[in-house]
């Protein structure tokens, strides 16, 4: 897009030609094997991909939110489960040590989050409580120097692979969304556990776990933000990992149209490649136009948070569009593939079951409607 | 220890080129690389930074507009650039251009990519060390030091020949020394405060005697495919084309 700043564009080079040699080659093993790609974390790391929106002085690489966006889009379009990897990492753990962190967290978590060092993940999704966020079971209990937290959570991604999570727990049931607080918990505390893993449709790479708490101690200085503001740190942490989602599905949905454009002009049917056919380019016309109608809302969503404005509903418009237009793109390309496209051999059904669950996760697309709605209609 | 790289900026390999007459190259999209020979220079000469300390300075000569071509080096660690901007990139010129700067340099070590890939001319090296009067090891798969000697491994088909130069000398390097890393996205956020001096050059009377004309290779005829179902009708029509090609 000709209105990126060179530095931008430089970036965007270097995701490009990293995703190409170290992530895609991985792609559908990670797929077929459920495999998370440990291997690429630490490469993740040793450029600088774990810590790009976050200033030098806390490890990271003094870049902006629209340079993150572009990494996990440029990932995505190659596997998703990298993009997702990153986008957690970031998003949902380092970012609200960032922004709610006292300086004493700062040093001690997101200094080796941001360098890399720590993979780090977001606890907030419970058996009962999905969308309805504030039905939260998980509890915490001052005692002493510790809070005791009890509960469990579900969908956790990076669990089991990551450091650091950042954990939603009630502490005071009587105040509602207000007893709810926040807190950063370490893998290796005591009574922290990792559940059950998921099999899930897409995303296969990508670790999903339940996290088990059994009176697990996290020390009362873990709190993350005041006691009681758990929901707002939550809230505002799924605000900016919405953006981090939506250039996932946006990276999904061009890695498709790129694969589709490759496969048309080779395969050929009654006589001449299919990309010869009207069907065929406009097909293709529409996907790229909405792709890139999508990269707009995605980066303008990004531009905003760098400029510290307002940005929950430029952020979930942006999400709500891309992972819809990812939806829709991947199974168009699908079907421009045909028979093969079915099958495991081509990159593109991968692509399409993918693509599903970035209109379920961080927010639903109904959950996205409602913030849009909720804005008009104020 | 100080480090110069000779860069040129190459079109991408997988441009295509369009010219808008004899003398000029059509640049609206074309995509601009570092040729990726000088990739491997620049590589080969962070690491060595990285062992010995110093400084890593990339040269190059060519458009004004190459800075940002130029940047890409940075971004991978050099610690500053100089372009010498001339319309003229002919290897006689750009040496010249070189030597009457660089012989204002102290340096140890000058390297460059041992071709480019869009004249594969190979010419800038020799020139250029001729002209400042240093040895040139060309074609290098290795560089390691001892004892101030600069050791370089040139590989033949079954052997190594071990060259050992004292510095200042220029070492040319050849796919295969290194694999150029990525720009950690921190250098690149940093290149852009990085420091790239513009040097125009002077009118020279012998830089203006050449002259460049450029023209397209013809486009290759598609292949033949000749019916297999009877494999004797299809020898004779083979026979008879391969006559035809005057290779029979």
């Amino acid at each position: 897009m000709d209105f990126l700043a060179k530095e931008h564009i430089m970036l965007q080079k270097m995701y490009r030609e990293f995703t190409e040699n170290e992530v895609k080659p991985l792609a559908h093993e990670l797929d077929e094997q459920e495999r998370f790609p440990v291997e690429t974390v630490g490469k993740l790391a040793k450029y600088g991909f774990l810590g790009i929106p976050f200033p030098k002085e806390y490890g990271g690489q003094g870049g902006d939110s629209l340079g993150y966006t572009m990494a996990v889009e440029e990932l995505s379009k190659a596997c998703a489960t990298t993009g997702v990897v990153l986008s957690a990492h970031v998003s949902l753990c380092a970012a609200p040590i960032y922004e709610y962190g006292t300086e004493e967290q700062k040093q001690k978590y997101l200094v080796p989050l941001a360098k890399g060092e720590k993979l780090g993940a977001f606890g907030l999704t419970e058996p009962n409580a999905g969308t309805d966020a504030a039905g939260q079971q998980t509890t915490a209990e001052l005692d002493g120097d510790y809070y005791i937290l009890n509960g469990s959570k579900i969908f956790i991604t990076n669990a089991g692979y990551a450091d650091i999570y950042i954990v939603m727990a009630i502490t005071d049931k009587s105040k509602g969304t207000k007893g709810i607080s926040a807190f950063i918990v370490e893998k290796y505390f005591p009574g922290f556990g990792i559940g059950k893993k998921e099999a899930k449709m897409g995303i296969r790479g990508s670790s999903t776990c339940e996290l088990i708490f059994e009176n697990c101690k996290v020390p009362k200085e873990n709190l993350l933000g005041k006691e009681g503001k758990g929901f707002t740190v939550a809230m505002k942490t799924l605000d900016g990992g919405r953006i981090g989602i939506a250039a996932q599905a946006l990276g999904i949905a061009q890695g498709a149209i790129n694969e589709t454009v490759t496969y048309v002009k080779e395969r050929r049917q009654f006589g001449r490649p299919i990309a010869k056919f009207q069907n065929t380019q406009f097909q293709l016309a529409d996907m790229q136009t909405k792709v890139d109608a999508a990269r707009l809302l995605v980066y303008r969503a990004a531009r905003l948070k760098d400029s510290k404005q307002p940005y929950t509903v430029a952020a979930a418009q942006a999400k709500l569009f891309a992972a819809e237009v990812a939806m829709e793109v991947t199974t168009k390309a699908v079907q421009l593939h045909g028979g093969y496209g079915y099958t495991r051999e081509y990159p593109v059904e991968r692509m399409m079951r993918d693509a599903k669950i970035t209109e379920i996760y961080e927010g639903t697309s109904e959950v996205q409607k409602m913030v849009i709605a909720a804005n008009i209609l104020k | 220890m100080k480090i110069l790289v000779l860069v040129k900026e190459t079109f991408d390999t997988e441009t295509k080129i369009v010219l808008e007459n004899s003398k000029k190259i059509n640049n609206e999209g074309i995509k601009y690389i570092i040729n990726p020979y000088d990739e491997f220079a620049i590589e080969e000469a962070l690491r060595i930074r990285e062992k010995f300390g110093g400084e890593v300075v990339i040269y190059s000569v060519g458009r004004r507009e190459s800075e940002v071509t130029l940047r890409n080096g940075l971004a991978l660690g050099a610690d500053k650039a100089k372009l010498i901007v001339s319309e003229k990139i002919d290897s006689i010129t750009v040496s010249k251009l070189l030597a009457e700067n660089i012989t204002k340099e102290e340096f140890e070590i000058i390297l460059s990519g041992w071709i480019a890939i869009d004249d594969n001319n190979a010419q800038v090296p020799a020139r250029l060390s001729q002209l400042l009067d240093i040895p040139l090891v060309n074609v290098v798969t290795k560089i390691d030091f001892s004892d101030d000697k600069i050791i370089c491994h040139r590989e033949g088909d079954n052997t190594v020949e071990i060259i050992k130069v004292s510095p200042p000398a220029m070492i040319a390097v050849q796919r295969g020394i290194n694999e150029p890393r990525y720009p950690t996205v921190k250098n690149i956020l940093q290149a852009k405060k990085k420091q790239i001096d513009l040097i125009i050059s002077e009118n020279n009377e012998d830089i203006n005697r050449i002259n460049i004309t450029y023209q397209l290779p013809e486009v290759k005829k598609a292949g033949l495919i000749i019916d297999g179902s009877k494999p004797e009708k299809a020898v004779n029509i083979l026979i008879q084309k391969l006559k035809e090609a005057k290779v029979l």
